[in-house]
């Protein structure tokens, strides 16, 4: 019994050690553990909308004395806004929803895009995103973004697009998106 | 004995810790080659004929004497695609005066909806001599066949929405009309820059 003792310890000093360790790179957040969760606490920066294209062939359609104006509406121009969305809150949220006014879009969904196996690209619609508490996530080109469909005007550069966010946790936020140049 | 064992798992074991808490951090440079798949031999691909943005006819074969950077995509694509062809427009301005000496195309997977006046306010929204080239599905899957490019409708609701799913890479003819260089989503510009100018 005796000759067992020094491995044990050394195991136990073994697993403190990589506990330890693993400790140190976790690092940061959640020390000890507070009395009350706060609830998500929402904010949004560096929000975005892509420019339309489109409104060139419209125009020079029109000025060809062109054909059925109606058809080139139809096909429905999209854009994608993007932004990064932050909570401050200790408890997670989702984001579940966005609209905008019926004059910018007819309709609004969430995608998340992926390059995956031979560098195929994939588009698809996304129940929810998830905001970590204390943390963030961000809607960018490549990974998450919000698909303004049927897009109503022209969105220049210098534009000023509102969005209504929704949250799982019935939270909601207007966000102000400044349209950027399609470069 | 049992002394060594447990100080060698110890140690073991504090390695992996410390191994798998380092891995998010920096990747190292671990002198990678530069991204991009070279073609050699090069890859003979047929000549095609689309219809370009102004509606005309255009063969790959117009191209002769000059080197073609060419993205598959659509014009309803809100994310890859322009993110691509921004990335082109990099491309263009770190060459400079060799500019001149390369083709960028963007060919459409969308020939139902991109009809040429679409395409030509969408390339020229990037760049007035960008290149933007449509056809029916007949005249487009053999071009996709050859180049390796996957490209399929998802997500359909209507004639006028669906998402289309496909490859995101950009490709690179040769002055020859041969396939010689392929890059994955996303490589840096200049890296692109880089193995262009080898190619002349």
């Amino acid at each position: 019994m005796i000759r067992m003792r020094r491995p044990l310890i050394l195991y136990v000093l073994a697993l403190a050690l990589v506990g330890l360790a693993l400790a140190a790179c976790s690092g940061d957040s959640k020390k000890e553990t507070t009395p009350t969760p706060t609830p998500p606490a929402l904010s949004v920066r560096d929000a975005w909308v892509r420019a339309t294209v489109g409104a060139m062939a419209q125009a020079e359609q029109g000025a060809m004395g062109g054909h059925d104006m109606g058809s080139q509406g139809a096909t429905g121009r999209v854009t994608g806004a993007f932004m990064v969305i932050e909570n401050a809150g200790d408890t997670p949220d989702q984001l579940v929803g966005a609209a905008v006014s019926p004059e910018i879009a007819g309709a609004v969904e969430i995608h998340e895009t992926t390059v995956g196996e031979n560098d195929v690209m994939q588009m698809r619609p996304v129940q929810a995103i998830e905001v970590p508490a204390h943390g963030s996530v961000e809607l960018k080109p490549g990974g998450y973004h919000i698909m303004l469909l049927d897009v109503q005007r022209d969105l220049n550069a210098g534009d000023t697009v509102t969005l209504t966010l929704s949250f799982a946790s019935g939270a909601s936020l207007d966000v102000d998106a400044a349209v950027r140049p399609l470069e | 004995m049992w002394r060594w064992l447990g100080l060698l798992t110890a140690g073991t074991l504090l390695m992996m810790a410390l191994a798998a808490c380092g891995g998010g951090g920096d990747g190292g440079p671990t002198a990678t080659p530069l991204p991009g798949t070279l073609l050699d031999p090069p890859k003979e691909v047929g000549d095609f004929a689309l219809t370009d943005q102004d509606g005309q006819p255009f063969r790959l074969s117009n191209l002769r004497g000059r080197v073609a950077l060419l993205f598959f995509g659509y014009t309803n694509c809100p994310d890859i695609c322009p993110t691509t062809l921004s990335e082109f427009k990099r491309v263009k301005a770190l060459l400079g005066d060799d500019a001149e000496r390369v083709a960028f195309i963007f060919v459409s997977v969308d020939g139902a909806r991109d009809t040429p006046e679409r395409l030509a306010a969408y390339v020229r929204a990037f760049d007035p001599q960008f290149i933007g080239l449509t056809g029916d599905d007949a005249a487009l899957r053999p071009i996709a066949r050859d180049f390796g490019v996957f490209y399929q409708r998802v997500n359909y609701e209507s004639d006028t929405n669906y998402l289309v799913d496909h490859t995101a890479s950009t490709f690179v003819v040769d002055q020859q009309g041969r396939l010689r260089l392929v890059f994955p989503y996303g490589t840096d510009p200049a890296v692109i820059v880089t193995r262009l100018r080898a190619l002349w």
